[in-house]
This record gives C-alpha cells, sequence and structure tokens, in this order.
C-alpha cells in the first residue's frame, strides 16, 4: 500500500512509538498519580517525561502546562467551552475544521454564543493573502470578541495561515488566541510564546507521530478556562471542587497512559528528525503537484505547496469526478487517500469545492519517491 | 520508621511533585516523592517530597518551589 493519508492519521509510526507503547503496557501498567508504589510512580515520571518533551517542542515552558486530552477536537472544546460564556463572542477563519466551527455554531444556537466567519477575500497565492486575512480578522472584533479560535493550516488545501500575525492583533486588542495546530503539529515551528497562542491545541496521531486516542491543549493560561468535564483526578479526593490548576483541571478520570508516552516518544523522533521529515514531505508533494500540474485532466485548486505558504498537503479532483469517487477507486489500486469533504464545510464552500468535494493527498515522514512515481502511475489508470 | 530529620513537603499534585523533585535535584537537594496522607495533612493528591534537612533546608526548598510557581502546601513542612 502506498499511504498518503498522513493528515488524517500519520502511518507507519516510528519503532520507537511502536516500543514505547508495548513498554508502557507492559512495564508502566499502574494509574499515574493515584497510587504510591513504585510502578504507579514510574509510570507518573513516563507521562511527566511525555508532558515535557511537548512543553519543549511547543515553548510553552512548563511541563504542566501540557493537559492530554483524547484528540485536538477535545482540547478546542475545552477552550471554547471552558472560556466563552453567553454574550461572549468568537471569530473563527472560513478554512476551518468542523472541529471548530460545529463546537461554535452548537454555541451559538444553544448557548448565547455570537459568532464571525472572518471571510478573507484572497485565495491562496494572491499576493496579498496574509493581509487580508488579517483584516478580515481586524473588521471581525466587536467589543465583545473575546477570542480568535483559528485553524493553523487547511486541513483540505494545506494553506498555512498568519497565526503569528493574528496572535499579535489578538494580543494588541485585549482577545484570546486559540490555534488549532491539526495539520501543523510537528511539520511546523510553533512556540506559543514567541506566536502569542494562548491556547495550543494539538492531536498526537498526525504530524507528531503518536497513537490515536491522544491529543492536548497547551497553553500556560489554563486558569481563563473553567472546566468542562469534572471527575476523579487523584487529588482532594474528599472535595467536590474540581482541581483548579493545569494539568488536573482538564484531566478527569484515568489518562491515556499508553498513547500520552508513545506522544513522548513521537514528539522525540519529529525533533529529531525535524528536518529530514519537512524535506522529505515537500518535495514529495511538489514532485506529485508537478506531475498533477502537466496533465489537463486533473483539477487543481492551489499553486505549488511552498514552504512559505503550505504545509505539504494537496487536494486535487480529476475532471468531472467527486473526489470521493477518486479516493475510492485509488483505494483500488492500493492507494491510500482522503476523498470526499474532510470535515471542512467552510473551506470546501470558500474554493468551491462544496458539490465535488476533493482528493487530498499528504505523504509523510515515511514515504518515498518511488511511491510518488507509482502513485502517478496508478492514478492515470482510472481514468 | 522515619528518622527525625526526615520532612514533608505535600505538593499539589504528582505532575507538581515529579516538577519540583527535578527542580531540587537540579539545585542539589536531593527529595524523594512518597504518598503518604498522613503527611499530606489533607492537601492535595498525598504526594509529598521527603527531604532530609532542618527547618532551614525546608524553607529553603519552599522558596524554590515559589520560585518555580509549583503548588505546595506552605504552612505544611514538619517532620
Amino acid at each position: 500500500m502506498i499511504y498518503f493519508d498522513n493528515a488524517a492519521t500519520s502511518y507507519p509510526k516510528p519503532h520507537s512509538v511502536y516500543k514505547a507503547i508495548e513498554r508502557a503496557l507492559k512495564r508502566y501498567g499502574a494509574n499515574p498519580g493515584r497510587g504510591g508504589y513504585k510502578m504507579s510512580l514510574d509510570t507518573s515520571q513516563k507521562v511527566y517525561a511525555a508532558r515535557e518533551a511537548a512543553a519543549k517542542f511547543f515553548g510553552s515552558g512548563y511541563a504542566e502546562s501540557v493537559a492530554f486530552t483524547q484528540n485536538c477536537t477535545y482540547a478546542i472544546n475545552f477552550v471554547l467551552k471552558g472560556l466563552l460564556k453567553p454574550g461572549d463572542h468568537v471569530v473563527i477563519s472560513d478554512l476551518e475544521h468542523n472541529a471548530v466551527a460545529r463546537p461554535v455554531y452548537y454555541m451559538s444556537k444553544y448557548n448565547g454564543v455570537e459568532y464571525t466567519v472572518a471571510q478573507n477575500e484572497s485565495l491562496w497565492g494572491d499576493d496579498d493573502f496574509e493581509k487580508k486575512c488579517v483584516e478580515s480578522f481586524k473588521k471581525s472584533i466587536r467589543k465583545n470578541t473575546k477570542l480568535f479560535a483559528v485553524v493553523h493550516a487547511s486541513n483540505v488545501f494545506g494553506i498555512k495561515q498568519p497565526i503569528k500575525k493574528l496572535g499579535e492583533l489578538a494580543k494588541d486588542n485585549g482577545i484570546f488566541m486559540m490555534s488549532d495546530a491539526a495539520q501543523t503539529a510537528g511539520t511546523e515551528d510553533i512556540d506559543i510564546k514567541r506566536d502569542n497562542i494562548d491556547f495550543l491545541c494539538v492531536p498526537g496521531h498526525k504530524g507528531l507521530y503518536g497513537a490515536a486516542g491522544i491529543g492536548a491543549l497547551i497553553t500556560n493560561k489554563g486558569n481563563e478556562l473553567t472546566s468542562i468535564i469534572q471527575g476523579g483526578s487523584g487529588n482532594r479526593s474528599l472535595m467536590y471542587e474540581q482541581p483548579d490548576f493545569m494539568p488536573d483541571k482538564f484531566e478527569s478520570g484515568t489518562i491515556n497512559v499508553s498513547g500520552a508516552i508513545a506522544l513522548g516518544e513521537g514528539i522525540t523522533f519529529v525533533s529529531e528528525n525535524v528536518k529530514m521529515i519537512r524535506e522529505k514531505e515537500y518535495a514529495i508533494i511538489k514532485y506529485i503537484y508537478k506531475k498533477l500540474k502537466e496533465d489537463p485532466e486533473i483539477v487543481l485548486y492551489t499553486g505549488c505547496p511552498e514552504e512559505e505558504t503550505s504545509v505539504p498537503i494537496l487536494s486535487f479532483n480529476i475532471k468531472g469526478q467527486s473526489g470521493e469517487k477518486t479516493s475510492s477507486m485509488l483505494g483500488n489500486l492500493g492507494v491510500a487517500t482522503r476523498g470526499g469533504y474532510h470535515c471542512a464545510a467552510l473551506a470546501h464552500k470558500k474554493y468551491g469545492t462544496d458539490k465535488s468535494g476533493t482528493c487530498r493527498i499528504s505523504p509523510g515522514a515515511f514515504n518515498n519517491f518511488d511511491e510518488a512515481e507509482r502513485f502517478i502511475w496508478k492514478l492515470k489508470k482510472i481514468y | 520508621m522515619k528518622s527525625k530529620n526526615e520532612r514533608y513537603i505535600p505538593v499539589g499534585s504528582i505532575t507538581y511533585a515529579i516538577k519540583a523533585k527535578k527542580v531540587l535535584e537540579k539545585k542539589g537537594i536531593r527529595s524523594y516523592i512518597i504518598r503518604d496522607f498522613e503527611a499530606a495533612e489533607g492537601y492535595g493528591c498525598g504526594y509529598v517530597l521527603k527531604i532530609n534537612g532542618t527547618d532551614e533546608t525546608v524553607e529553603s526548598v519552599k522558596n524554590i518551589l515559589i520560585d518555580e510557581k509549583i503548588k505546595f502546601c506552605e504552612e505544611c513542612g514538619g517532620k
């Protein structure tokens, strides 16, 4: 199989991640933060090491600023629902994944929260794309705007948004900044302090090469959020009050221990290989882009993915055919891609693909050029 | 059996306990993480930093923990 669906879930994982999961299940099988015996303490140490790795990687500076969640969507919900109260206003971008769009819509319908989709008049490749993006957010600010909730890069088209500039705009206006880094955590240089990101939401199973079922909310402003899920945390057991400090505030119930430990290994792998991963992924996606561009039967929606403007993700269609069908046919030939709407109605609407969807390819650290060539060859067999 | 030089500082959570241990290690102070509800004096999660030293040592450790924004019981720290 040629696996080009790393934007959904990276595969395969580094050997160290597989070993970490096995080791976690065998040697760190106790509950962290609940026991005083050796295995429980050893398990806690391993989980702490994973927090430290994430804190270092994303520049938060404090291990306790990393709360492990079920996935990126849960982290996003913790921020949106923990921060926004009735009457508050949130601005989201016109490229949002449903991870942001759906909870925001839900809260507007049932919780009295107001929202605006900042409409960037520019498209990918326009010289003023970044400028117009920032302007669209600026125009959307109201007196009651409390949060910018912004996807760092589109999961459909790979388009990067000017997260740092939006963070500056938010800071200048006393607004909190949340970034959905589902497609950038592990591939982009993110530093929450430098980039003025108050709340960073990351998945473990994509660019950080961990397992599915783990994500993280990384913030030094956890005190600004109320918890939306309460329960056992291993401390203050006789009190009904939920702990008010990170990370316990957001980690009710036993965390995904093996997932957290493996995520720590994934982050270590990415840290040690970031240059190789970036160069390889961009080289592959650029090669595929150039081949597709030469083919009159292929429809592309962006220019060639460049490091400055895009993450290594590419959406395309075969003329007159839905993205879902293309993906399905490629699947029959042993190529894993993602077809359809990618849980991103806003992005598809913006680029006019809300009828057809697209077929998305996303290489990862373990792909190679031979696979890219075979992909092109196989693609030509289906039309 | 507890030695007379053992001191106990209850911490807010296992995360803070591990952080405190690491911070103290870097400053050349050896500590141990134990779970002891009696020593925790009802504070936090039952995790306690055990150190050997005098009242001055305890005060010094507490100042380090404050500097590092580690949640612990400031009133505790007895034998």
